[in-house]
């Protein structure tokens, strides 16, 4: 607890640059602090609004980490696509496949397909343009986690 | 990107998606 203190201590007021914020930095006004796991491996993750389809369509790979546009132009094999019929919605047959093609240990099988679903309702009760869960995280003990 | 990370997390919550638990701090004392 007292190295949380010490490391909010030094970032609060402080400025953080990064490429997104630009060489003037931005001022810290909030910390964000989480709970920690042990990570067995990253997936990425997104629901997207397909324009040219005209549907939502999930974008996701089993090789997470990785930057998802250098992965389109390296191993675009890695990346698979789910289109999702507006009419019908996300079916669970659909939500299984993808679970499985992400190679995803049986033990958190049922765990994934219960969070595509939901994130297919939130993607669509929130009427958003885009989820993007990078990474989504395998932890060692095995329970799905963001 | 519209909303915080953060913030995402909290709704996502709501829709069966696990997070880790955590918070926001504004001042070292309130953690």
């Amino acid at each position: 607890m007292k190295k949380v203190e010490d490391a909010a201590e030094k970032l609060l007021g402080s400025k953080l640059v990064t490429i997104q914020t630009g060489s003037q930095g931005k001022l810290i006004e909030k910390l964000y602090i989480e709970s920690g796991c042990d990570i067995e491996r990253e997936i990425y993750l997104a629901f997207v609004m397909d324009r040219a389809k005209q549907r939502i369509s999930i974008v996701a790979s089993a090789e997470g980490g990785m930057t998802i546009e250098e992965l389109a132009v390296e191993k675009p094999d890695a990346i698979k696509k789910v289109e999702i019929d507006p009419v019908v919605g996300l079916t669970g047959f659909q939500a299984r496949d993808l679970v499985f093609a992400l190679d995803i240990p049986s033990e958190c099988i049922k765990d994934g397909v219960k969070m595509l679903m939901g994130l297919y309702k939130a993607m669509v009760s929130l009427d958003a343009n885009m989820i993007e869960i990078n990474p989504l995280v395998i932890p060692q003990i095995k329970n799905c986690t963001l | 990107m519209d909303i915080h990370e953060y913030q995402a997390k909290e709704i996502l919550s709501k829709y069966n998606v696990p997070v880790l638990p955590g918070s926001v701090a504004l001042n070292p004392q309130r953690l």
